[in-house]
């Protein structure tokens, strides 16, 4: 019966999860951030970690777009020597 | 060389084989494959649809060169993530869904995935953002930590249907992923210009 409720309720509390454990995640999320990976875990509530996760993939989504721009333009001043050295770069 | 593009940011052994992903550091043999699978697809782009300046062509190898590079992560991870699973399922969605098959799209409305960027949501999102920084003391820690978890829901792939713990669990892998795809393609680009 449980398992039936927690496919609807999807918030804390169902499947039996622990705040322990939700500790721990928050806490290995924190590890990734640039931004706060060295502020002390105590001084950064979880609601903090997750909004800076979301600035942090937001940011290196806009990075893959300008790369992707970058890269896109460097194809088009060069060529087939470009396209060599990009084989041989696979090749090593 | 490819080893290169995947050194800086980890220590590596000096004797460790560039092709050969050592099995004690899964992260970075997932950032290899990447980079060889994305420098192949660029590869094929540049033999495929050569030098053409015309900003035109380089804004839509651009948008190709995005999609090629969350697909080749994607493909890198595999399936037995739940995120890599939903990038590759949008993505090759995506691709059948050309003009012509208009009658198959027209059933499902198909948004545009927020993680692939620039929706036309962004405006209410960023009044949002604000809304939630000034009002952050008196409101219910409970009720704030709430709110995160739902933006986080919107911006990892496939979040929408995952329990608390597989979203935590997935957006670290996702993060680290995407750290590791900038970076490779961060090399790219800087060795080429």
């Amino acid at each position: 019966m449980s398992s039936r409720r927690s496919r609807s309720r999807q918030s804390s509390g169902s499947r039996n999860i622990t705040d322990d454990q939700i500790h721990d995640l928050v806490s290995k999320l924190q590890q990734l951030l640039p931004e706060i990976r060295n502020t002390h875990s105590d001084k950064v509530s979880a609601a903090k970690v997750l909004q800076e996760t979301c600035n942090y993939i937001r940011s290196l989504h806009r990075e893959v777009d300008d790369l992707s721009e970058r890269l896109s333009e460097l194809l088009a001043t060069t060529d087939t020597a470009q396209a060599a050295i990009i084989r041989n770069l696979l090749m090593q | 060389m490819i080893l290169d593009l995947c050194s800086s940011s980890r220590a590596h052994t000096p004797n460790m084989t560039p092709i050969i992903p050592t099995a004690n550091n899964p992260a970075s043999a997932t950032k290899l494959r990447f980079a060889r699978r994305f420098l192949r697809s660029l590869s094929k782009m540049s033999k495929t649809r050569p030098s053409c300046p015309s900003s035109i062509c380089v804004k839509k190898r651009s948008e190709g060169l995005k999609m090629a590079a969350y697909w080749c992560m994607a493909r890198s991870v595999g399936s037995r993530r739940a995120w890599s699973r939903a990038i590759l399922m949008k993505l090759s969605r995506g691709r059948q869904q050309h003009p012509h098959h208009h009658n198959f799209s027209m059933k499902r409305k198909i948004r545009r995935p927020t993680w692939l960027g620039k929706t036309k949501k962004k405006q209410k999102k960023k009044r949002n953002i604000t809304c939630s920084s000034s009002s952050y003391d008196d409101e219910d820690e409970e009720e704030i930590m709430k709110r995160q978890t739902e933006k986080l829901r919107e911006v990892v792939p496939g979040g929408k249907l995952m329990d608390i713990c597989s979203l935590l669990e997935e957006t670290a892998h996702f993060v680290t992923c995407l750290a590791d795809q900038v970076h490779v393609m961060q090399t790219i680009a800087h060795r080429y210009s």
